[in-house]
């Protein structure tokens, strides 16, 4: 799918440092940023991702191992037809179930905190490059990257927390809404009002997570540019009022090229779930096979995600932009 | 009647399988039946018979009825009195037993919004030219106790053995919101329990009477119905039996249904009723569903289109001209998944996935209670397992039969059996209660749904796996047709597995119902070595030899495997034996003493051994026991696990941030 060009109007980068210097680090021009240019940040992005992740299932793996690893065929049990051994997994009462789960909730929720800094590194290496031909800023990143740790994190909790709101707030009404309907307007539309209610919650939720994401475009620019370091905080109000005063046809572009990612995304999910049924509780090659399958997934939704990162820092209007329009 | 918890169980899986799932089969050919040469009573005894007309009054939710009740005393002994159950009593006020049971953990537990009562006007006895009032001295509380729901009436004058009396009778009912099985929910009436009905009359004379219980259900002496209910014009009827005569007058539908060889009638109205109709197997199967059901009444339909055959075939035919599919409207769960003679109620939201089979699980399982409920018709107060627990076995092998091993979840992967369900709800509460205990005797709402209906089906399904699936159904098909219309006993059970499946069987099924049998198989050690000669001097072909200790014998490994079995249950058993080069062999074990060494001799050294690796003994208490890896070999671990639990971290840590 075509996506719509960067605003013309936007002006040439400014040199973050060294100007002049055959090999100095800059930020980048709209044009120049693309996510296909960082196939390094990618896999760094992409390898983040499965380091941390083994670290999630350690627990879950651990506790398999030592109800079914003994097997002889090891867990190939919780992967039979009919689920014997996996629902007696489940619903045994072991006391490792509790611990798994909410150790492993904790460490989603850490990921997704520490997950912050190879996002700015991928965000950095995004928004930055070296030279005329705007090589890799490689090492530089990752400098730029640790500076906006503060920053982004204070991103994922403010809206974060904002999401769960509306989507509580949405969850709630809409039961309410269908319970209030169902006995004038029968089950079946007074179920669709429901449906309605948490698909409008589950678009401002996706919607805060599009102005997220042009928040820490706005952030990263605006590190790039400015000479003096801002507080975290002020930081991320920069960034979200960059991102909520985007004019309306940016913001119609944002949320279209937003959009057709996130449906790419899930549609590679759902053919790693396809992978999954073919191959079931396989071992051995057909395990391997889908291994590489399920990481192609991540790996595609990762260049998906750097894409779209890519688009919203070439959207967002650098301090050139926003001293013209004030002005 | 259902179990919400496996339903719950079920819809969380099926939620984590996706949307999609494969189309249905087709019903196919049923199988040869079970038991061909078993006699079926082709009737029963025709003992209680009602001729009864309802009106029902849509805006009050009253039912004003009046009719007939013919009752022959088919026992030996003269009766002085009469017993019935006034069984909507039990939502009058929260002193009846069924209000004020402390149960939990099972449906049925919201105090209705709008209370229900049923009134008897009149009851006389025509007896000769005497017209003889029995309500006067009726009795319809115990000292110290506000229950309603089981009236004793005296007798002007004993009723001898094999006489039939005629009572008429006139009541007013009043029906609650739907709390359990009956009630209403805005124009939805479900008409369940809704007239005195004589208490069963047992061979010795006395009437096997009860209080309308939380978790208890009915017991019932078969006879006619002939009833005529009469409704506003725009309200459709479901009732149980055929329609014989319908007609609209003065704004009012009535329709008189007509139905032989029954224990109870129910019905239903609603002015939001759509309708459809097929003839499946010779009988007429209608459905009622609510507006935007249309593909539930698909689903529902075809899982008949399966079902009869399939139940006829297993338990002998279905002997009634029609059935009636009521699904209650989505604001009424608690009418759904019930049974009635001739008609059962189903459920299920519109939006549950065709990967979910819960729509097609309540409708077999209580479709299957035409079974075990309406023509073997046990006390169900007394033995309930001996419908809902034989009915769980019989609707998770229908289901299996008809799905595969995806019985109650399929889809994207994920697959779960019924039978696996039951063997996992099965195991909460299994050393709380035996099953074998009346209804009011168990001490949770919870503990009585796993055991009776749930650890039945799970020891029902062990012994098929272990004697084979053409014994057990044998056994079974035996009993649904030698005590059709007999009200069998446990007793009866345990004699009927015994004769088809032997001595060990019956013992098996009789400690795990009354005693609270259990079963434990656990590999505890094993040992594998280099096989050593035996040491010493040997005379061979004339010349004398000594082999020196500790000699090995070229190429084989021998060792052991410890295998125990704890609990009070036991059944034969395969242990297999799994060496280093990848071979495998197997060992029978009659399993029943406490503990057996397996001898192990092979090519490579053992790595691991498995008992009970197919898995036939779903009692077994802990499955992560049954294998075990020799000291010093890698374990083969959870690779599968691993790889799963990263891929999905990995999806979760990219959809959780924003």
């Amino acid at each position: 799918m075509s996506e719509p060009s960067a605003p013309s109007s936007a002006p040439e980068a400014t040199p973050l440092a060294l100007e002049g210097a055959p090999d100095a680090l800059r930020l980048l021009a709209p044009a120049e940023i693309r996510a296909r240019r960082r196939p390094g940040a990618v896999l760094l992005f992409f390898a983040w991702q499965l380091a941390w992740a083994l670290v999630v299932a350690t627990p879950v793996h651990a506790w398999a191992g030592r109800a079914f690893g003994s097997h002889p065929d090891g867990d190939a049990a919780l992967f039979e037809p009919g689920g014997r051994a996996l629902l007696f997994w489940l619903s045994s009462g072991d006391s490792a179930l509790p611990v798994t789960t909410r150790t492993t909730l904790l460490l989603l929720v850490l990921g997704a905190i520490l997950g912050q800094l190879p996002l700015g590194v991928l965000t950095a290496s995004l928004a930055l490059g070296r030279g005329a031909l705007s090589r890799a800023p490689r090492g530089a990143a990752f400098g730029v990257g640790a500076t906006l740790f503060l920053p982004f994190t204070g991103l994922v909790v403010a809206v974060g927390l904002a999401q769960l709101l509306v989507l509580g707030l949405f969850t709630f009404g809409g039961s309410a809404l269908d319970s209030a309907t169902a006995g004038r307007l029968g089950d079946g539309p007074a179920f669709m009002l429901r449906l309605g209610a948490y698909a409008i919650g589950g678009a401002i939720a996706a919607l805060l997570s599009v102005a997220a994401d042009l928040a820490r475009a706005a952030i990263t620019l605006d590190l790039a540019l400015r000479d003096t370091r801002k507080a975290a905080w002020s930081s991320v109000v920069h960034g979200l009022r960059a991102a909520f005063t985007l004019p309306a046809r940016e913001k119609k572009r944002a949320i279209g090229a937003w959009a057709w990612r996130w449906a790419a995304g899930v549609l590679l999910v759902l053919l790693g779930a396809l992978a999954a049924s073919a191959l079931g509780g396989k071992g051995g090659f057909a395990l391997a096979a889908l291994w590489l399958v399920h990481q192609g997934v991540v790996l595609g939704r990762s260049a998906l995600r750097a894409s779209w990162l890519a688009r919203a820092l070439r959207l967002v209007p650098r301090q050139a932009d926003q001293r013209e329009s004030a002005r | 009647m259902r179990v919400p918890a496996r339903l719950g169980l079920l819809v969380a899986l099926g939620a984590c399988s996706g949307v999609s799932g494969r189309a249905p089969p087709g019903p196919g050919a049923p199988p040869p039946p079970s038991a061909p040469d078993v006699a079926m009573l082709a009737r029963p005894r025709t003992v209680a018979s009602y001729t009864l007309r309802a009106s029902l009054d849509p805006a009050a939710h009253t039912v004003h009825g009046e009719g007939t009740l013919t009752f022959t005393n088919t026992s030996d002994k003269e009766l002085s009195e009469l017993y019935f159950h006034l069984y909507l009593n039990a939502f009058k006020n929260q002193a009846s037993v069924f209000m004020r049971a402390p149960i939990g953990g099972f449906r049925g537990t919201t105090v209705p919004k709008d209370w229900g009562t049923i009134d008897v006007r009149r009851m006389v006895w025509r007896d000769g030219d005497e017209a003889r009032d029995l309500w006067g001295a009726a009795e319809l509380r115990r000292p110290d106790d506000e229950d309603e729901t089981d009236a004793r009436v005296p007798l002007p004058r004993p009723v001898l053995p094999g006489e039939t009396i005629t009572l008429e009778m006139e009541w007013d009912d009043k029906l609650p919101t739907v709390v359990e099985r009956t009630g209403y929910d805005g124009s939805f009436h479900m008409v369940g329990q809704w007239f005195p009905k004589i208490a069963k009359l047992e061979p010795d004379g006395t009437f096997a009477h009860f209080p309308f219980h939380h978790l208890g259900e009915f017991y019932s002496d078969y006879g006619r119905y002939d009833v005529t209910m009469d409704v506003p014009e725009a309200f459709t009827i479901g009732a149980t039996g055929p329609r014989v005569e319908e007609r609209v007058e003065g704004g009012r539908r009535f329709a008189r249904h007509v139905q032989d060889d029954v224990h109870d009638f129910a019905w239903t109205a609603w002015d939001a009723f759509q309708k459809r109709s097929e003839t499946i197997d010779g009988v007429e199967v209608s459905i009622l569903y609510p507006r935007g059901y249309d593909d539930h009444a698909e689903r529902e339909l075809a899982t008949m289109r399966f079902a009869i055959p399939h139940f006829g075939a297993r338990y002998g035919r279905y002997p009634y001209e029609v059935l009636t599919l009521v699904h209650p409207p989505q604001t009424a769960p608690e009418a759904g998944g019930m049974e009635y003679p001739t008609l059962i109620t189903t459920g299920g939201a519109w939006y549950v996935p065709r990967s979910v089979l819960t729509p097609e699980l309540v409708t077999i399982h209580e479709f299957g209670h035409q079974y075990f409920y309406g023509l073997l018709a046990s006390n169900e107060v007394r033995w309930p397992f001996l419908d809902e627990g034989l009915n769980s076995y019989a609707e998770s092998e229908a289901m299996r039969a008809w799905r595969g091993a995806g019985s109650a979840v399929d889809g994207l992967g994920l697959s779960v059996g019924g039978v696996e369900a039951h063997a996992a709800l099965g195991r909460q509460h299994r050393h709380d209660e035996p099953i074998a205990q009346p209804a009011w005797a168990f001490a949770t709402g919870s503990a009585y749904g796993a055991l009776v209906y749930h650890r039945t089906a799970t020891i029902l399904e062990t012994l098929r796996r272990v004697h084979g699936d053409e014994a057990m159904q044998k056994a079974l098909g035996t009993y649904a047709r030698r005590f059709r219309f007999r009200h069998p006993t446990p007793d009866d059970l345990v004699a009927t597995v015994r004769e088809v499946l032997g001595e060990r069987a019956a013992n098996t099924l009789r400690v795990a119902l009354y005693e609270k049998g259990w079963v434990d198989y656990a590999i505890t050690a094993m040992s594998s070595h280099p096989a050593r000669k035996a040491a010493g001097i040997f005379d061979v072909g004339g010349q004398r030899e000594t082999v020196a200790t500790g000699t090995p014998t070229e190429g084989r490994h021998e060792g052991w495997v410890l295998v125990k079995r704890r609990g009070t249950l036991s059944f034969p058993v395969q242990i297999e034996l799994v060496s280093e080069d990848g071979a495998r062999q197997r060992v029978p074990w009659d399993g029943a003493a406490d503990s057996i060494r397996v001898p192990f001799s092979g090519d490579s050294k053992l790595r691991a051994a498995t008992v009970d690796p197919d898995a036939r003994i779903l009692l077994d208490e802990d499955p992560t026991n049954n294998s075990a890896t020799a000291l010093g070999k890698a374990a083969a671990g959870a690779p599968r696990t691993l790889e799963r639990a990263t891929y999905w971290a990995e999806i979760l840590m990219g959809a959780i941030t924003p």
